[in-house]
């Protein structure tokens, strides 16, 4: 009797064990490469990254749109004083160049710096850089400020408002320690660059076979609806 | 009449028996000191000079271009082909069977210097046009070879690194313009095509719309990201598209699998030549076995690893560069041809020392090198070394492989962003701030005692190589 029900708790035993393992990934389903993964709050699976960290990464986001809305305002008159003259080099070899990305998206462009070699950085400070272009008689932010830790970031991603050659792109880029970013000064941790970017309207250039395609296309189109 | 028919006939039979005595102590002389005073039993054996001819017909299997590039002109956009692509296979064979050897042939054209592409090899590469490149220069002795061209003596060339075929240069169809890159100096060359070759408008129109090949997959040069990077021509890929790599299993040939009772299957594939005894015995350790004479030593080790040397290898005449070549190709041959199947041998590197020719080898396996690493000191190295001169191989060092698909793949992004800051800052972070990337590419690794050859990112940074397995999606 007593190996009886030694066996039924040995067993009862096993099942909690394996349950507790069975039971350990909560509510994350598998995604089709077999990883664990987490419904988002989009409803997509992202792997490795939870709900709780999805909630957080937005935060941060939303914490830092906030912090560089507060830093625009604080700083417009030194951020966009066009007068304004930088010694301090953060960043060097800026490139504004199209992005690959898109290639049929004429306005998207990539910002791409290198963080300069004299550039010494505490752990966990960065540099930020910001690219506004000017616009109204103002200054409007472009995309997401980035944060350069390394050598070769990746790039600054924005959208270009203007198109044509009357009306040229002039865009201001600034580069700051977040270290220092409540206390600026031009000597001492500020950067300011200038670049100005045309973009050409793409040639409507006439095509027959171009055109003759879409002749036909029309021509299947009226005749798919039956018109004739 | 009838005793001096019988006499005679003994007296043939003992000058054949005379002749059968010479001849046998010719063997026995020649075993016992190979070549000296004359080569015996060389005059007999018509194998060698069958080798010989065979090797004209398998020469060029063991030398490829290390990319063939496309460059349409516009930005910095450049469209490598894949060993497998048709175009890849079509331009080689042009360059192979044609230009090559034209190169060798003539003298290059005079060109005016005015236009910076003539002297600017980083300017000519961002034109229109077709890039060839070697892994490591060539010398023009060896291509010479190779290419079965006639006379050197009018071309200045000592070594070809690249090539850029710029098909919109000449008006005239029936040429094509090269310019040739020793790594220093720009060489000009208009070369015929031949009946069998591309057309001029067959490499203009791959130029035109290579734009629009879905199959061939486009890398940006990283300098027009970061001016900075010192070499202006490292490419990289940008976008996020993912490659299929299989794993590889690496084993030794069942033919010379290493066992007591295999000892002489591996010295009938293994030994340069058959003549003469040698001394057979396993190492000490068991790890090797060996044959040996008074001139030369084979070791063949549990892991594939064969090790020959001839005892006096730095004695002697070393000879021209193609001589030496011819020595080193007939003596993988011979041993691949009945043992090595699934992969091709080429040439990667060719270095002169005083007595002899190095000459290093890799085993590559559908466009992809594949290195071994040592045990002892973790080096990543050529599968194949052989150093020899103009009469014989002197030393070599193989590790002799076959190669299949393992039982896994992976997915792996190719983005030099993934690379760099997931891979290569996470592993070191100390090239975070100060990286100087000379090349990055992608190859396998298999350790010196494995089976499996999984893909690496080889990245050339600080003047030193490193390996970083690369990361699949699976893992």
């Amino acid at each position: 009797m007593a190996k009886k029900l030694f066996f039924m708790l040995l067993v009862i035993g096993l099942i909690a064990g394996g349950a507790v393992v069975s039971m350990a990934t909560g509510d994350k389903g598998v995604n089709f490469d077999g990883a664990l993964a987490e419904i988002t709050l989009n409803g997509t699976l992202v792997p490795g990254v939870s709900v709780e960290d999805v909630q957080y990464i937005e935060d941060d986001i939303q914490e830092e749109e906030y912090i560089y809305k507060k830093m625009i305002e604080e700083y417009d008159s030194l951020f966009f004083d066009k007068n304004i003259q930088t010694d301090k080099v953060y960043i060097k070899d800026i490139v504004i160049k199209k992005s690959d990305s898109k290639k049929d998206v004429i306005q998207d462009y990539d910002l791409l710096v290198t963080l300069d070699d004299s550039v010494n950085l505490e752990y966990g400070d960065f540099i930020i850089v910001m690219a506004f272009v000017e616009k109204d008689g103002g200054y409007e932010l472009l995309g997401t400020p980035i944060k350069v830790f390394i050598k070769y970031p990746k790039p600054y991603k924005f959208e270009l408002p203007f198109v044509g050659e009357e009306q040229p792109n002039r865009i201001r880029i600034i580069a700051f320690p977040k270290s220092s970013y409540d206390q600026f000064t031009l000597e001492d941790n500020f950067q300011v660059e200038h670049k100005e970017v045309i973009i050409r309207e793409p040639k409507q250039s006439f095509s027959i076979r171009s055109s003759l395609i879409n002749t036909r296309e029309s021509f299947n189109f009226v005749k798919s609806w039956e018109i004739i | 009449m009838r005793v001096s028919n019988v006499e005679y006939k003994k007296s043939i039979l003992m000058i054949f028996l005379l002749l059968l005595c010479v001849f046998q102590m010719g063997i026995l002389w020649s075993e016992k000191n190979p070549g000296i005073p004359f080569p015996f039993i060389n005059q007999l054996s018509f194998w060698k000079n069958n080798e010989e001819h065979n090797i004209d017909e398998v020469k060029n299997n063991y030398y490829s271009a290390n990319a063939i590039i496309l460059s349409d002109g516009k930005e910095d956009l450049c469209w490598p082909l894949e060993p497998s692509h048709n175009l890849y296979r079509s331009i080689w064979k042009d360059l192979q069977n044609n230009y090559l050897r034209q190169i060798i042939e003539k003298k290059p054209e005079l060109t005016s210097g005015e236009k910076l592409y003539e002297h600017d090899w980083y300017s000519l590469i961002k034109m229109k046009c077709i890039i060839v490149e070697f892994k490591n220069p060539l010398p023009k002795g060896a291509i010479k070879w190779l290419t079965g061209a006639k006379d050197a003596s009018a071309s200045p060339l000592k070594e070809i690194y690249k090539i850029a075929i710029v098909p919109y240069e000449s008006i005239n169809n029936t040429e094509n313009t090269l310019y040739v890159y020793d790594g220093v100096n720009i060489y000009k060359y208009l070369v015929n095509i031949g009946s069998g070759d591309m057309k001029k408008s067959d490499y203009i129109k791959a130029i035109e719309t290579i734009e629009d090949n879905d199959n061939v997959f486009p890398m940006n040069r990283l300098s027009s990201y970061y001016p900075s990077i010192k070499n202006p021509e490292l490419l990289v890929r940008m976008d996020y598209s993912e490659k299929r790599i299989w794993d590889l299993l690496l084993k030794t040939p069942n033919e010379i699998d290493f066992n007591d009772e295999n000892v002489d299957m591996i010295e009938e594939y293994l030994r340069e030549d058959h003549r003469g005894s040698m001394i057979t015995k396993f190492s000490e350790d068991g790890t090797n076995l060996i044959f040996s004479d008074e001139q030369q030593v084979y070791r063949y080790y549990f892991n594939g690893f064969f090790d020959y040397q001839y005892r006096n290898k730095n004695n002697g005449d070393k000879g021209l560069v193609e001589e030496a070549l011819e020595k080193a190709l007939i003596f993988i041959e011979n041993r691949r041809k009945k043992l090595i199947d699934g992969v091709e041998i080429h040439l990667n590197k060719i270095n002169e020392k005083p007595y002899y020719y190095e000459f290093i080898f890799d085993y590559v396996f559908e466009g992809m090198e594949v290195k071994i690493q040592d045990r002892r000191n973790q080096n990543v190295q050529s599968a194949i070394t052989i150093c020899a001169n103009r009469d014989r191989v002197v030393d070599v060092k193989w590790y002799i492989k076959t190669f299949a698909y393992n039982d896994y793949y992976d997915f792996y992004s190719l983005n030099f962003y993934d690379f760099f800051e997931k891979q290569l800052i996470a592993e070191y972070p100390e090239y975070a701030i100060v990286p100087v990337f000379n090349d990055i590419s992608v190859i396998y690794i298999c350790p010196e005692n494995g089976m499996r050859a999984e893909p690496y990112w080889r990245v050339d940074i600080n003047s030193k190589p490193i390996y970083l397995k690369m990361r699949g999606k699976g893992e």
